[in-house]
């Protein structure tokens, strides 16, 4: 009896205990909210006045109370870099932050034995482009905590600089796979500025480092990698043959255009693949010719590229596809019909074939009826990549109930 | 052995009922904090953003089965659309609704009929018929024959989806814009973990725009009040806690997201319970521990999803008496696994704790106000033990609702408004006197009445009639 007494009056107690907290919590982040209001407003006053000279403002702050108030005037510091167009305002904004002593205190947290610690440290000096930290940031990058890794990488990718983005390319050879796909797409944040660098790789670099940088160059799109790219589609690596075709599509290279064409009746499917692909990327007329050979090609990927690549030749490409509804090829039908399909051709012809026009309807009409024509015979799926995919043989087997066909 | 002895037996197994219903409820409540605090404190490093930018974060089917949600499956779809993820489809599947939800669907998003030709994988009832949108390249609409089981409409969503991972929503839910990024996340750490269960929170009252939620705020229902706290204390302790111990049991329907292989290795939604969702889960544990496969089930408290709860009595009653047979079938049809070690933490504590404090709670609950009522009316007995017994036990009821409101308080801060949070507090102990005790009358008339029923139809008021006008008063 006593104890469950005694329980009540705990539980009671509790409940009051958990309340105050709730209103305790609510009352002090309200007023430590507005409390770093005013601190903001007024670090930014002060760092206006130092911009613009009317006397020493910010820098006049003692270094504990710096460190102290490092929250608001960090925020104040980057609204001020927000707000300005200056590019020499934004350097006067950076070098005020280490005029206060605030880079050497990240600094000093970017060495802390706290990894949460560091990898705010870093990442305040990567908002701040702080290039001397660029040593002790790439240290932190191969550290095996994620978290200070990944706010390196975000670091070095914000600092720039030569110095930062030889050191992300350099990167490029981690083993780590998902620090390397991170590391990826910051040089792709970089953007041109790294071509150089990557060019470097594309002659010195292992096979497989070279495949991901031709993947970032097509990415990145800046034509001083063209020449290194039309020199990599002689080379007897399948993969990297591939990917440079695809990047020279990605780059709209015009002088490459008749070699990529070439590349139609290239041995390797991954190379005619890609070569369908970026002829897709050029949109050239000349080449819908090759892609009408490659949409009857034995490889399903040859195929699929063919067709999208076709799609996107707008409305000569679309006429194509409805002329090879007609193939004699199997294959190359239900690969015209299925992308008439997922471009929407079909269902404006659908709307056409309702038309005033009696001749516009009557050609709308025509289509559906090849169109249905080719759908009804389809033994395969193909929606779906996946079950497009599989070996022919197997599609002719998985007729039948396996599939439901519905409309 | 007289009257007497018996009364003083069934009130020592009442009490003895209710210390260890609360005392786990104190363990759950501890490691769930323990587990949240934990994520929020590792929340600002996991990479959603990257996840949200990356060209290789896996893509997911969104499946929403519809069945007369004329009402809000516009404003569903919008907020799916807008939810911030590299790629994903959504694929509305319309369960044979009979209101104006196709109708609605295709004059919005311009749907046109497509022949689709999909593999059938899981049986189904049929499907009429596909539509895509012409405005939007990820919508899908199935029509298909309902089979009055929202199970069969997720299969044939199942069938129809073309990604790896499938998220499954209640078409009358509201996802928050970053929920996915978050609730993906245990699935590109870890290829060991085959699902992932987001918090379900109430939406009603709160002020909704275009699908979004703009403004938390708590509704004028009392009923809907309550379930706010309700709706807190189970996620935020029980799922989090059970979580924490790789046993959670229950991946709410209206927000989880699966492995497809895996649900399509265990065979899909039974169609054969209305508890589908757990049954789901359950049966996943049960089929992964006897092939002795390393998985986990996890249960993430950011992710949110807003649903709209019942207001009235009737659609309450009707609401909880389909979860309480829906846990009923589960535990029935996974029988073999209770108190079976084979089942490790599964058969040995999580399934044991759902069979006698959740389902056959109610008894227990209402039997101890029963046995009290009796016994004090009649005079046999005054029974101040057990008398004080209870009131610790409604008591702690208001400890536990405090203690999420606490929890909601410190790591997601939604309610915005003093008023809002006063109020919550306020519900959180009136709570406990009346409307728990109602909620066990209800499961335990479920549990008499079993019946194996189908989709609940529960007239919705509609997301955009809640919009709240700001300074109303």
């Amino acid at each position: 009896m006593f104890l469950i007494k005694l329980s009540i009056a705990f539980i009671i107690f509790g409940d009051i205990l958990l309340i105050l907290g709730i209103v305790v919590k609510r009352m002090r982040r309200e007023y430590s909210y507005r409390q770093y209001l005013n601190k903001v407003a007024k670090y930014k006053k002060m760092l206006k006045d130092t911009l613009n000279s009317k006397g020493k403002g910010i820098l006049l702050l003692d270094k504990t109370e710096v460190i102290a108030d490092r929250g608001p005037i960090k925020k104040a510091l980057l609204e001020c870099i927000e707000e300005t167009s200056s590019e020499r305002r934004e350097k006067r904004i950076l070098r005020l932050f280490r005029e206060i002593g605030l880079a050497e205190f990240y600094f000093a947290g970017a060495l802390s034995s706290n990894h949460i610690t560091r990898a705010r440290a870093i990442d305040t000096l990567g908002d701040f482009k702080i290039e001397e930290t660029v040593d002790v940031i790439v240290k932190a990058l191969r550290e095996r905590s994620d978290i200070v890794a990944a706010s390196s990488a975000r670091a070095l990718g914000n600092i720039g600089g030569d110095v930062a983005i030889k050191v992300l390319v350099g990167l490029l050879n981690d083993p780590h796979l998902a620090k390397q796909s991170m590391i990826i797409s910051l040089i792709e944040n970089v953007g041109n500025d790294a071509v150089p660098y990557l060019n470097k790789i594309l002659i010195n670099g292992s096979n497989s480092i070279k495949i991901q940088v031709v993947k970032l160059l097509g990415d990145i799109g800046d034509e001083r990698a063209i020449p290194l790219l039309l020199y990599l589609l002689d080379s007897d690596n399948i993969d990297l043959r591939s990917k440079a075709t695809e990047s020279l599509g990605k780059l709209k290279a015009m002088s490459c255009l008749a070699h990529i064409q070439n590349l139609a009746s290239d041995d390797a499917w991954p190379v005619r693949a890609m070569a369908a692909k970026a002829l897709g990327y050029f949109g050239h007329p000349s080449s819908i010719k090759f892609l009408k050979e490659l949409i009857r090609d034995e490889e399903w990927g040859v195929r699929k590229n063919s067709g999208r690549s076709l799609s996107e030749l707008g409305i000569e490409g679309e006429y194509a596809l409805i002329e090879m509804l007609k193939s004699v090829d199997k294959f190359a039908r239900e690969m015209s019909a299925a992308e008439l399909e997922s471009n929407g051709a079909i269902t404006k012809f659908s709307l056409l074939a309702f038309s005033d026009d009696r001749k516009e309807a009557e050609n709308a009409q025509t289509i559906l009826f090849d169109f249905d024509n080719v759908i009804s015979k389809t033994s395969m799926a193909t929606r779906f990549d996946s079950i497009g995919q599989k070996d022919r043989n197997k599609e002719k087997e998985t007729t039948g109930p396996l599939f439901q066909k519905v409309g | 052995m007289n009257f007497e002895s018996y009364f003083k037996m069934v009130e020592i197994v009442i009490i003895a009922y209710f210390f260890l219903v609360n005392l786990s409820y104190v363990i759950l409540f501890i490691i769930g904090l323990n587990s949240i605090i934990k994520y929020f404190r590792r929340k600002p490093f996991s990479g959603a953003e990257i996840i949200s930018r990356s060209k290789s974060t896996l893509p997911i089917s969104i499946l929403v089965p519809a069945c007369n949600e004329e009402q809000t499956i516009i404003d569903n779809v919008k907020a799916l659309l807008k939810l911030n993820y590299p790629k994903f489809e959504i694929i509305v599947i319309n369960d044979g609704s009979t209101d104006g939800t196709f109708n609605l669907l295709r004059d919005e998003f311009n749907l046109i009929r497509s022949n689709a030709v999909f593999q059938q994988t899981l049986k189904t009832e049929p499907v009429h018929s596909t539509y895509s949108s012409m405005d939007v390249s990820n919508l899908f609409v199935i029509n298909k024959k309902s089979c009055g089981n929202k199970a069969d409409a997720l299969n044939a969503g199942l069938n129809f989806s073309k990604f790896q991972l499938y998220c499954a929503i209640d078409a009358d839910t509201i996802i928050e814009n970053n929920a996915l990024v978050r609730m993906v996340k245990p699935l590109l750490d870890s290829t060991e973990v085959v699902a992932v269960g987001g918090i379900v929170r109430v939406a009603n009252g709160s002020e909704i725009t275009e699908g979004e939620i703009k403004k938390v705020r708590t509704p004028r229902s009392l009923i809907a009040n309550f379930q706010i706290i309700e709706y807190l204390r189970a996620f935020l302790t029980g799922r989090s806690g059970w979580s924490a111990m790789n046993s959670l049991l229950i991946i709410s329907g209206a927000f989880g997201l699966f492995r497809k292989a895996a649900v399509m290795e265990v065979g899909g939604y039974r169609v054969d319970t209305i508890g589908e969702d757990a049954e789901l889960v359950v049966r996943m544990h049960r089929i992964f521990r006897e092939k002795k496969r390393k998985y986990q089930i996890k249960f993430v408290a950011d992710p949110i999803c807003w649903t709209e709860a019942p207001e009235n009595l009737k659609m309450l009653f009707r609401q909880r008496e389909r979860w309480h047979k829906g846990l009923f079938e589960t535990i029935r049809m996974n029988r073999k696994m209770i108190f079976n070690p084979k089942y490790g933490r599964i058969g040995m504590l999580a399934l044991p704790y759902f069979l006698i404090f959740e389902l056959l709670g109610p008894i227990f609950e209402i039997g101890g106000f029963l046995l009290f009522l009796v016994a004090f009316l009649t005079g046999f007995y005054t029974a101040p033990l057990l008398l004080l017994f209870i009131v610790a036990s409604i008591l702690f009821g208001t400890l536990l609702s405090i203690g999420a409101l606490f929890i909601e308080e410190y790591d997601f801060n939604r309610y915005e408004k003093w008023t809002d949070v006063g109020k919550l507090i306020f519900f959180a102990f009136v709570e406990n006197f009346g409307f728990r005790q109602l909620l066990a009358f209800i499961r335990l008339r479920a549990l008499l009445f079993i019946k194996i029923s189908s989709w609940e139809l529960i007239p919705r008021k509609g997301f955009a009639k809640q919009k709240i006008v700001p300074d109303a008063k």
